[in-house]
């Protein structure tokens, strides 16, 4: 063994360390003091999600008046670009949200270069977990509730400044409020449904992704931009997100 | 938390019955491993207070994550990911970071022969050269080597920590290590 090893070896021994504090106690404490299951007042009905099949050309979005929003202006939302839109379009019913391929939990956390965050157990575990291979890093789709009833969408993907990967289109019915989640920006967009879709790699809107979104949280959490779909109140979808870990 | 009594039960089948909701048996596996989890997180963050709070955020999510745990592969690295993850969290809200720092008046326990006096006043001085060196690398390299030296992580834990593959454990601390030896010179 080297010197420098030796003495790296030695310095183990005498570092100074505080005190390790009763985590187990605390932890069981809040624990205990959280109810184990989610109950109906936790969820909220999930808006209808709808699928806008090629009804409008990417150029569309370019072509959005001289409506500034401030919120929107300065989102500050790594990897989403939101703008305001003319009124939605009206769309037929369809299939849902291309959330990409379904996949075991253990399996999505191989598939995705981030640590996975989940809600808290309030909501139980997820239905069903969904990823798809872009952004570059991939995004993770958890489904918390069940099909015929209340659900909540919870995506998460690596966002960056440089790379916005989803769209929001906002008309006039819908709002968006900046708010925080755990001090970090968050924006809460609520209202008429929205409009979501897509960015391919050169920020072009994929028309063929392009939906209509309900209420939706979005927020940063460390290098995670995260949204969060369905809760039919501020107040709900904060809580959720404040426990998101 | 009921009291551990006699031989502790297999970590795996605490993380099994904490997964049923069993909250005795999670409190359990955190006693085991709380004394890394909260060093791993002041390493991180530089203070008490916020490592603390990290700790015990991260064991509070690490139970709700416990559903996707992968069946039989060791809690410890899983949780000091979880651990790295909420520190790195808390310590960009926290305004000030110490270094390391060695115990006043200690001396490691060695299994040499008694040195004398001037030896051991020479060795203490390096150790200190050594720590003020390690404080000083980039940040990278002072965890990686922190993780493996100073905490005697093991590489995979290491990796859990930094986020990062085994591969770049390895040469990160080799670099760590050669930066060191520029520094403190090595026989």
């Amino acid at each position: 063994m080297t010197d420098l090893r030796r003495a790296l070896g030695e310095l183990s021994s005498e570092l100074e360390h505080p005190p390790t504090p009763d985590l187990a106690n605390a932890v069981a404490a809040r624990l205990r003091a959280v109810p184990p299951r989610r109950t109906p007042q936790r969820t909220r009905r999930i808006a209808l999600v709808i699928v806008l099949a090629l009804v409008l050309p990417a150029g569309a979005f370019a072509a959005v008046g001289p409506v500034r929003d401030a919120v929107l202006d300065a989102l500050g939302i790594a990897g989403v670009k939101a703008q305001r839109i003319p009124a939605p379009v009206r769309v037929p019913p369809g299939a849902e949200l291309d959330l990409g391929r379904r996949v075991s939990a253990q399996r999505a956390a191989d598939l995705v270069d981030f640590g996975v965050v989940t809600a808290d157990a309030q909501l139980g575990p997820p239905g069903a977990t969904y990823v798809r291979s872009s952004p570059p890093g991939g995004a993770l789709t958890l489904v918390y509730g069940t099909r015929a009833g209340e659900r909540l969408l919870l995506t998460e993907f690596r966002g960056t400044q440089a790379t916005e990967f989803i769209f929001k289109g906002l008309g006039r019915g819908t709002s968006a409020e900046r708010v925080s989640v755990n001090g970090e920006p968050a924006v809460w967009l609520s209202g008429r449904p929205h409009q979501v879709a897509f960015l391919d790699a050169r920020g072009r809107v994929q028309t063929d992704s392009l939906k209509l979104a309900g209420n939706t949280l979005l927020w940063q959490r460390g290098p995670l931009t995260l949204r969060l779909e369905g809760a039919t109140s501020k107040a709900t979808a904060l809580g959720v997100a404040h426990r998101v870990g | 938390m009921r009291a551990v009594v006699g031989r502790p039960l297999a970590e795996q089948d605490l993380v099994e019955r904490a997964r049923r909701g069993d909250v005795d048996a999670y409190a359990e596996l955190v006693a085991m491993h709380q004394q890394i989890a909260f060093r791993t997180a002041h390493l991180i963050t530089g203070n008490a207070a916020d490592a603390q709070d990290a700790a015990q955020e991260a064991c509070v999510k690490a139970y709700n994550a416990l559903w996707r745990f992968r069946s039989g592969a060791p809690f410890r690295p899983w949780l000091l990911r979880i651990v790295a993850n909420e520190s790195h969290n808390q310590r960009r809200s926290a305004s000030r970071r110490a270094g390391l720092a060695r115990r006043a008046g200690e001396r490691p326990v060695s299994g040499d022969a008694a040195p004398s006096p001037e030896a051991t006043v020479l060795a203490a001085e390096r150790r200190a050269t050594v720590l003020g060196a390690v404080n000083a690398l980039a940040e990278p390299q002072r965890l990686a080597i922190a993780c493996r030296y100073l905490l005697e992580l093991s590489e995979a834990e290491t990796a859990a920590v930094l986020g990062c593959r085994l591969g770049t454990v390895k040469s990160r601390v080799s670099r760590a290590l050669a930066q060191l030896r520029l520094v403190v010179g090595d026989d």
